[in-house]
């Protein structure tokens, strides 16, 4: 009784203790307690692809990478994991350093769950010893980041970078920096990536950029070049050519040019989804094979436009823009693009490189032909005149220059270009940019400052093809709007289409104003029927599947379940996208040319799981120029996602060491457990079940341990520590407070 | 047979039996005091004043701890005995063979059969005091009485603190044994940890012998009920039982943020307390049966 | 000070209430000894009992082990005091083929573990009865057992390992006993009491 009493002081003192004691200081300069920079540096890891043809591994690419789960999951780039031409390799090391002054030492291996080379995204799950044994990615229980929702981030916002500044001796580098501005791309909207004012090694690529929260935010992005190419760095390390000498003959490892940008990490948030759900996705029906283009990339076609409307498309064209402009976007026409291509955007101004409004070279994340843009919003440009020029591979592919600070003469203008039907009224009704198939197509736009007889022309073109022409007096009022329509008898084909409008104000037609739009499916009234009998179902296999009847509902536990639609008038080539999604969170979204027939029943997806689909509320949606033409959805089991307790990266650390009272020697083999807030130590040793335990940890031969599990504030854990031939040492109430970063205890045991 | 080693000034003093023999309590007194105070002196200046030794010199100076016991014995006990009427024999011959019984038997057995530190850590506070008394305790005090009943029993037990200077060199035999296997197996072991057990380990084993002692001196110089002997026995078992875990639970940390650190001075403090008490006890229980058995020859020689 | 002398030898000899507090004293002491290791046994030898409806399955493990049963096994104690490794006992069942022999499923256990752990050496492998008269296989292994956590410099352990597999109904249920090389031998009993109130 007098032990417990004891016990219940001892709580009680501790409790008052933790809440006013902070403990360890950390050692990045943030104001915010909750970064844990020891924890991060921990779940970095630098990522190694190697060649394992020969009789030892070759290393063919190296970048950093962020743990992401305890598992093992690891966020990085796709460009040097996945193989490709710059990176070729086979296999992937995971080197992690044990100690927080080291370098890093290869100890895992590690393969690839998922990926994205346009976005250049890559989850990669560890699943081997260095030696090739299996891990259980379960019986992990690895240090990791959460990711943050990166549209929270503000401009001027503090950024860490953490990660391996080279593959020498170097341990893992902080950096600092401030968020300087967002790239738009149609990809990502305004905030395709973040740029950044520090300037980050190429080994860096793929590692983890932080909030003041310590949460990931970005991955910092770049791509190697082709070792061949002019300007490229890379660095020899081993023997390849086995001649007995390290030289420029050997395999060198490309590392990449300087980074300043980083990808959102709400791009990898689908992927992630998908990693740690272990939701496969396969298309079942046949399709046409992809085949690579034949042709050299291309930009061309340069224009500027001041916004970007909801469909991705200009609002209009402009050749300068006011002063005070804080949005430009750069659109241009691309053809023979691949996910391996890397482009890049330099702005200049005065011939002195603007870093701010430039996008160092990235992956290509568009599809193989049709209209980008890149763009800025949200930062003032200065008065100048800047020049873009677009880069393919390093090499310049075409350039355009942009007057800012242009005098405020009201020049005659087209905008805002929308297509649809026309109706009785003389409106033009539909989705905006996608419309049915039909004998007309109408397209709607704003005038302002026309004056009659003003010379102005259309051109519509069918993939890519001049279709229609018409050059025309202008006859209507000085503002407002105005529709023109294409329109075949025949009926119009489904495929892409395009309207540009020029005008002539003195110095030759120039283009004022254009947009794409698309035409697929079957008429319904003003809107098109594109995709339909969207259904889930499940069956015993695929060919089963084609004739189930659908299903809202599933049981918990299904092995696998199928998805169908029928489809109209989809033209090959055709940009559509696939959303899938789990109670609201999306874990695949893919947008891709259509490259089935362009008529069809049964469009079949399956999902499998292994070990039975989680249950969940599932839904697929169907869009194509970001408009939703069909979805469907069921629930799986209960209908939600079950809880993961181990989910949570924030909370406290608890580590420290184990001493031999009498020898002073750290003691080796000790247990460290941390009981859950459910029971204390005397319900525990009354039981000795697994089910009470929070954290288990052992020490290592200095008697050092970590419990890798991060203790939650507010909760009340016990402890128990027992070493054999000691007397245990136990605690309960023990309560983190919220703001302490870690607990690093010595602990002392006494022979019994 | 004591051969008078010189005869006193005062032929009444040395007709007194009572100056014939070495005093032993003053000598254990002495012994112990200086002992304690050796190892506070080392724990002071190591662990409060962090007074670090050269590190080479820290073994050393842990063998001079563990020796120190057996040095202060030599010199204020065996030495001092020759100066005394009747000197006591054998004294390091009865050092010697507890020694060397708890090396080779003792020890080994409670290590390899009783394996206490496989099930006393995990008990509770009662178990932990049953499971040391009847372990460690009976056969620590089971092995110093069988070396006083086959040495010394027969021949040289011939006043009561005889049984009190033999008891406390099979004592000192048996701490000496724990201490050798202490530092051989710790050898990183701080001076003042070293200290410290030096002291404990004493401490106890002269505990348990006190009342060897005693049983051996009543078995031996009265007629007591032939249960006394195991009763003591029994008792001192009891008193190492209960003072092991008693003092490791003390000394064993009690968990805080900063640390979980043990208390070695509680440990210490107890233990001092416990042979003082102890020593008290015994001696008061010396004195009163040595009174008594002068009443008693008065009463006779008063008939 | 009256001091009582009994000087030189005893001429008058051990008496027989010395002689018997002797033999006492001896008795007590080797009586007390017994009950010090019975102690012992009973603290080292207690039990604790599992039963597993499910899969017909009644056990005594030890006290003081960790029991879990959130695995690819029945259930799964370990003894989270001993250093090294973690003194481990383990029952699972795998489906097997009916016509599936030892052999078969000793194979399927060699080519998992040696995908997952280090090291790993098959020794021996001998038929054995087990103490219901049932038929049985032994199987003998070792592994290397690498530190759990990347961030500490933990010294890996040789594991000795013993499988006890019994083939019935369609299932073989495999007993698995796992313990750090240099306590194998000290730890064996404690596994072997497990197997002999094992039922299944």
């Amino acid at each position: 009784m007098h032990l417990s009493f004891k016990r219940a002081i001892a709580a009680r003192a501790l409790l008052f203790a933790v809440v006013c004691v902070l403990s360890l200081p950390t050692t990045v300069h943030t104001q915010d307690a909750n970064f844990d920079a020891d924890r991060i540096r921990r779940a970095t890891v630098f990522v190694m692809q190697v060649d394992t043809t020969g009789a030892s591994p070759i290393i063919q690419c190296a970048a950093s990478g962020t743990l992401v789960t305890r598992t093992g999951l690891i966020l990085t780039n796709a460009h040097p994991t996945v193989p490709n031409n710059a990176c070729p390799g086979d296999d992937l090391i995971i080197a992690i350093a044990s100690e927080p002054d080291a370098p890093p030492v290869p100890t895992f291996r590690a393969s690839i769950v998922q990926s994205n080379p346009g976005l250049d995204i890559a989850l990669l799950q560890i699943d081997r010893q260095i030696d090739g044994r299996l891990i259980d990615p379960t019986a992990l229980s690895l240090p990791f980041v959460e990711l943050a929702d990166s549209d929270s981030l503000a401009l001027d916002d503090t950024l860490v970078v953490v990660g391996y500044a080279d593959l020498g001796d170097s341990s893992v580098s902080l950096v600092r920096g401030t968020v300087t501005g967002f790239s738009a791309e149609p990809i990502g909207g305004d905030r395709a990536w973040i740029k950044t004012n520090t300037v980050l090694p190429g080994t860096m690529t793929g590692t983890g950029a932080y909030d003041q929260s310590g949460r990931l935010v970005g991955i910092p992005t770049t791509v190697p070049l082709d070792q061949v190419a002019p300007d490229s760095r890379c660095l020899s390390l081993q023997d390849t050519n086995d001649d007995g000498v390290i030289t420029s003959g050997d395999r060198c490892v490309p590392l990449g040019g300087e980074i300043s940008v980083l990808r959102p990490s709400n791009f990898a948030r689908p992927l992630f989804r998908a990693a740690t759900l272990r939701l496969d996705l396969q298309s079942q029906t046949a399709t046409v094979p992809f085949t690579a283009p034949t042709g050299a990339p291309v930009f061309s076609r340069l224009f500027f436009s001041p916004t970007v409307n909801d469909a991705g498309m200009p609002v209009s064209v402009v050749r300068g823009l006011p002063a005070g402009t804080d949005r430009v976007y750069l659109f241009f026409t691309y053809a023979n693009m691949t996910s391996e291509t890397v482009y890049e955007l330099r702005v200049s101004s005065g011939g002195v490189l603007n870093p701010t409004f430039s996008l160092s070279a990235v992956r290509w994340s568009g599809g193989r032909d049709g209209l980008w843009y890149v763009g800025s919003g949200g930062q003032p440009w200065s008065n100048g005149v800047y020049d873009f020029t677009l880069l393919i591979g390093g090499v310049v592919a075409d350039s355009a220059r942009l007057l800012i600070g242009a005098s405020g003469e009201t020049l005659p203008t087209f905008s805002d270009i929308v297509f649809g039907i026309e109706n009785s009224s003389d409106g033009v009704v539909g989705t905006g940019f996608v419309l049915p198939t039909g004998t007309v197509a109408s397209a709607r736009f704003i005038h302002r400052n026309m004056s009659p007889g003003l010379r102005w022309a259309s051109i519509w073109y069918y993939q890519e093809t001049e279709v229609l022409r018409e050059t025309l007096d202008w006859a209507d009022g000085e503002s407002g709007t105005k529709t023109i329509r294409i329109q075949d008898p025949a009926g119009l084909l489904p495929g892409a289409y395009r309207l540009e409008l020029y005008l002539d104000i003195g110095q030759g037609f120039r283009l004022a104003a254009t947009s794409d739009f698309t035409l697929a499916g079957t008429p319904v009234g003003d809107f098109a029927r594109i995709f339909e009998d969207a259904h889930f179902t499940t069956a015993a296999d695929a060919e089963r599947a084609l004739t189930a009847s659908g299903l809202s509902s599933f049981p918990e536990g299904t092995a696998s379940i199928y998805a169908l639609f029928d489809w109209n008038q989809i033209r090959p080539g055709t940009l559509w996208t696939m959303r899938w999604l789990v109670d609201d969170e999306p874990f695949y979204e893919q947008t891709l040319p259509w490259s089935a027939a362009e008529n069809g029943d049964d469009y079949l997806m399956t999902l499998t799981v292994p070990g039975g689909v989680p249950d969940g509320t599932y839904r697929l949606e169907l869009s194509i120029n970001r408009i939703i033409f069909a979805q469907t959805e069921a629930r799986v089991g209960i209908g939600q996602l079950p809880i993961d307790r181990f989910a949570q990266a924030s909370g406290v650390q608890f580590r420290g060491q184990i001493f031999d009272t009498q020898s002073g020697a750290g003691i080796s083999g000790a247990t460290v457990i941390v009981i859950s807030d459910l029971f204390n130590v005397e319900e525990f040793t009354a039981q000795w079940d697994q089910e009470q335990i929070y954290a288990l940890a052992t020490t290592d031969r200095i008697g050092r341990f970590i419990v890798e599990r991060l203790l939650q504030p507010g909760a009340q854990y016990s402890l128990f520590v027992i070493a054999e031939g000691y007397l245990p040492i136990s605690a309960d109430g023990l309560e983190v407070a919220p703001d302490s970063p870690s607990l690093d205890i010595p602990f002392y045991l006494t022979r019994g | 047979m004591s051969v008078p080693r010189q005869a006193l000034l005062d032929p009444i003093r040395e007709a007194d039996p009572a100056n014939r023999y070495r005093r032993v309590w003053s000598a254990l007194t002495v012994e112990v005091v200086i002992l304690f105070g050796a190892a506070g002196l080392v724990f002071i200046l190591v662990d409060i004043l962090r007074v670090a030794p050269p590190t080479a010199l820290v073994p050393v100076l842990s063998v001079g701890m563990v020796v120190l016991p057996l040095l202060l014995w030599l010199l204020l006990s065996v030495l001092a005995e020759r100066r005394a009427i009747e000197p006591r024999q054998r004294l390091i011959v009865v050092f010697v063979i507890t020694a060397l019984a708890a090396n080779a038997i003792t020890l080994p057995f409670i290590e390899g059969v009783l394996q206490p530190g496989r099930w006393l850590p995990l008990e509770d506070a009662i178990n932990r005091i049953i499971g040391y008394t009847f372990s460690i305790g009976i056969m620590q005090e089971t092995t110093k009485y069988l070396v006083l009943r086959y040495t010394i029993w027969q021949d040289l037990l011939r006043i009561r603190t005889d049984a009190v200077a033999y008891s406390v060199a099979s004592a000192l035999g048996y701490a000496f044994a724990l201490n050798i296997q202490f530092l051989i197996a710790n050898p990183g072991a701080s001076l003042d940890v070293v200290a410290l057990r030096v002291v404990e380990n004493v401490a106890l084993n002269l505990v348990g012998a006190l009342f060897i002692s005693l049983g051996l001196a009543e078995t031996r110089f009265s007629t007591p009920s032939p249960f006394f002997m195991t009763i003591m026995l029994a008792l001192a078992a009891f008193v190492v039982g209960t003072t092991q875990p008693l003092q490791s639970g003390l000394v064993n940390a009690i968990f805080s943020v900063r640390g979980v650190f043990d208390r070695p001075l509680v440990g210490f403090g107890f233990t001092a307390a416990l042979f003082f008490g102890v020593l008290a006890m015994v001696t008061f229980l010396y004195s009163a049966i040595e009174r008594r058995e002068r009443d008693l020859a008065k009463t006779k020689d008063g008939r | 000070m009256a001091v009582i002398e009994i000087g030189g030898a005893s001429q008058s000899g051990i008496t027989q209430r010395q002689r018997w507090g002797h033999y006492f004293a001896v008795f007590y002491a080797a009586i007390a000894l017994l009950i010090g290791i019975n102690l012992r046994d009973s603290s080292v030898n207690a039990v604790v009992a599992y039963s597993n409806t499910t899969a017909g399955i009644r056990a005594l493990y030890p006290r003081g082990w960790l029991i879990d049963t959130d695995g690819d096994y029945v259930f799964r104690v370990r003894d989270l005091s001993a250093g090294g490794y973690k003194t481990t006992i383990q029952v699972a069942i795998e489906p097997v083929a009916p016509t599936a022999s030892s052999r078969n499923i000793v194979d399927a256990l060699t080519l998992a573990r040696s995908q997952r752990v280090a090291a790993y050496t098959p020794l021996s492998r001998s038929p054995i009865s087990l103490s219901d008269e049932r038929e049985a296989l032994a199987l003998e292994y070792a592994y290397v057992e690498p530190g759990d956590n990347v961030f500490l410099s933990a010294i890996p352990n040789v594991v000795s390992g013993l499988d006890i597999i019994v083939l019935q109904r369609g299932q073989a249920i495999i007993i698995s006993f796992l313990s750090d090389s240099d306590t194998y031998d000290s730890n064996y009993p404690v596994f072997q009491r497990f197997l002999d109130a094992l039922v299944f």
